[in-house]
């Protein structure tokens, strides 16, 4: 009886228009917040974690994680989602770095880029056109693609032109090239979302498809095209990793990238089931993981409590989520 | 449970023979191995031996399987089954086991990702007749043991780093050593090279995860933030300090002043030694052997004949001994 009584309390409680906004304003603050009070912790035990180099380490450390991380997001505000992306990845950095030779700089760099679009418009047909579920589709074409860059190279591929490394230690203007590419990638895709008409349409796709075809959005055109444009992405993230390691390893490059893209894209808050979603809340994902593991290296954490802390955040995250969900 | 399988193991006849020649495997040699088992294709017997390794897409894991393909081709009457067991994946290889003794091979040589998962079947192949060999990690009542010894690999690279730094005059040395925590029995890799640091004073700023090169790169680049000064980096695996050698020099630290050390004896590994700088040492498995061991030693299982158990040699490869060096190089070409 008592708990209906606090129930009855709770529920007569009114909520005001104001406490709705305070609400709203710190679950839309907790990431920024959260990032900020890392940031502190993180100087305290670790200076030097708060010096300029460190920051511009950090952002060549998660530039090819945001570099797909925009457009996985975009794919997902849709209601879909691409878990060959490490897969894709992998075959990516191999066809780069076997056609380096045969077809120099320019042609290995447009072979990839076509390779890693293909994949991605090949997941697109099959999921936007043929219906297909994007989990099982995407986590076949995960173990295909792997195992296609494992037939490629059976050996480790290294060794690359030095015009082309440049991209992995060049800095312009005092900043990595890594990071004016992965600044590029996060200003189209907010222009995308933000300024093209296209951008409430994917949010429209991922809200529900029926009713977004229903009202003459061209919904399998969108798909193929986020699919595609993913896949475009990944092969760039592949060249920006391949030139930063100098090697193309088949069997270990991009093992788990999925995994830290989807942790990224849902700590940014948008929801698994698409829908809605910003692309500076993904960018605030995928700098609190890059913080987050760079930190606890400087502090020199065991990678076990490295593990249980990069956990709980992913936890916390995702009730702030369910938090707002139930509010709205 | 331990106390039933030491029953069973017993009831079968194995624990005697099996603890008498592992009390021995240090004192095995190469050629007892090789000698032994030249004879297993006398009087035209043919075999099935099936090779499982818990990480088959390294490049590494790859040339072993290729010189295991070798040995058993020079010697005419085996054939070796490889399985597709990826990123440790325990029910991968659990499947890839249940379907060799479906199809009754002579013998399995599993890295078990997971010994207490597989004692199970390792009861269900012995009971079929099917010789059981641990590659790496050991189980309890095994027919054999494909060894290579992480504690040798851990103190080869580490000592080759004392010695540098004795050479080099460099006191109150700095180190980074990566480890593979997931992965208990390949823990002698780096404990050993802790310890041996230890003794040496040489300081260990820095312990955490990295077994491949995008791990060693990200790994190195954020501890040379913190400790520019930093003398030394282990890799728990070449592909790990093939990493770490890449941020040293995307740092732009002074490498001519570094030891980078790594362990198995990678292709990328020993190019970066053969290469000269900072990367001075790897702690390289005799690859070659290894596999013509997988063999050899199934075979010898099989005929129930010694030795059944060994390790395979691990070696320092470095530009002190260039010979070795080219040697180990060749091992790779196809």
């Amino acid at each position: 009886m008592t708990d209906t009584g606090m129930t009855r309390g709770a529920a007569a409680a009114p909520e005001t228009p104001k406490n709705r906004d305070w609400f709203e304003l710190s679950v839309a603050a907790a990431l920024p917040v959260a990032i900020a009070a890392l940031a502190v912790f993180f100087y305290l035990n670790a200076p030097v974690f708060m010096t300029a180099n460190n920051w511009i380490s950090i952002s060549v450390q998660v530039s090819a994680l945001m570099t797909i991380s925009i457009p996985f997001a975009m794919l997902l505000m849709a209601g879909k989602i691409d878990l060959s992306v490490g897969s894709t990845l992998a075959l990516c950095g191999v066809v780069a770095g076997l056609s380096f030779e045969p077809l120099g700089i320019p042609g290995a760099v447009l072979l990839t880029l076509a390779v890693g679009t293909g994949v991605g418009l090949i997941n697109g047909l099959l999921v936007a056109s043929l219906g297909m579920s994007p989990i099982i589709v995407t986590l076949g074409t995960l173990t295909l693609i792997r195992g296609l860059a494992q037939w490629l190279a059976p050996n480790p591929i290294f060794g690359f032109p030095e015009e082309f490394l440049v991209i992995g230690y060049e800095r312009v203007l005092g900043l990595p090239i890594l990071t004016w590419i992965m600044m590029a990638v996060i200003a189209l895709g907010a222009a995308v979302m933000a300024l093209l008409p296209i951008g409430p349409q994917i949010v429209a796709l991922g809200v529900n498809q029926r009713a977004a075809f229903l009202v003459g959005l061209r919904v399998k055109a969108i798909g193929i095209a986020l699919y595609a444009g993913t896949g475009f992405f990944v092969a760039v993230a592949a060249l920006m990793s391949i030139s930063r390691i100098n090697s193309a390893p088949a069997g270990t490059l991009g093992v788990g990238v999925e995994l830290s893209v989807l942790t990224a894209v849902l700590l940014g808050g948008i929801p698994f089931a698409g829908g809605k979603g910003s692309v500076i809340r993904v960018v605030l994902g995928v700098w609190l993981l890059g913080m987050l593991a760079n930190g606890l290296i400087l502090m020199n954490v065991p990678t076990e409590l490295s593990l249980m802390t990069t956990g709980l955040v992913l936890v916390v995250a995702a009730a702030l989520d369910v938090l707002r969900s139930r509010r709205s | 449970m331990k106390n039933m399988t030491r029953t069973f193991a017993l009831a079968m006849g194995l624990t005697v023979g099996t603890l008498a020649q592992a009390a021995d495997i240090n004192d095995v040699t190469t050629e007892q191995v090789r000698a032994a088992a030249a004879k297993a294709c006398e009087g035209g017997k043919t075999y099935k031996v099936a090779y499982s390794h818990s990480v088959s897409e390294v490049a590494i894991v790859k040339q072993v399987r290729r010189f295991a393909d070798a040995r058993a081709a020079d010697l005419g009457c085996v054939t070796v089954l490889h399985d597709n067991t990826q990123a440790n994946n325990l029910e991968q290889q659990i499947n890839a086991i249940q379907g060799w003794i479906t199809l009754d091979v002579d013998a399995i040589v599993v890295l078990p990702i997971e010994p207490t998962a597989l004692q199970p079947l390792k009861r269900q192949a012995q009971a079929q007749g099917i010789k059981w060999l641990t590659y790496l990690g050991k189980m309890d009542g095994s027919d054999g043991f494909v060894g290579f010894d992480h504690a040798q690999s851990g103190q080869i690279v580490a000592q080759a780093a004392v010695d540098w730094a004795k050479a080099n005059n460099v006191t109150d040395a700095k180190a980074l050593v990566t480890t593979l925590t997931p992965l208990p029995p390949l823990a002698p890799r780096w404990t050993e090279v802790t310890r041996i640091f230890a003794e040496n004073g040489i300081t260990v700023v820095a312990e955490q995860d990295a077994a491949d090169q995008t791990n060693g790169l990200r790994v190195a680049e954020t501890v040379l933030q913190q400790h520019p000064d930093l003398d030394i980096i282990i890799g728990m695996a070449d592909d790990a300090a093939v990493g770490a050698l890449r941020a040293i020099k995307l740092s732009g630290a002074n490498g001519d002043a570094m030891f980078v050390g790594g362990q198995d004896g990678s292709l990328e590994g020993l190019s970066a030694v053969n290469d000269g700088g900072a990367y001075r040492a790897s702690a390289a498995i005799l690859i070659n052997e290894l596999g013509a061991n997988i063999v050899d030693l199934a075979l010898n299982a099989v005929r129930d004949v010694e030795p059944s158990f060994a390790y395979t040699p691990t070696v320092l490869a470095s530009k002190a001994d260039q010979a070795l060096l080219d040697k180990l190089l060749a091992n790779y070409a196809n």
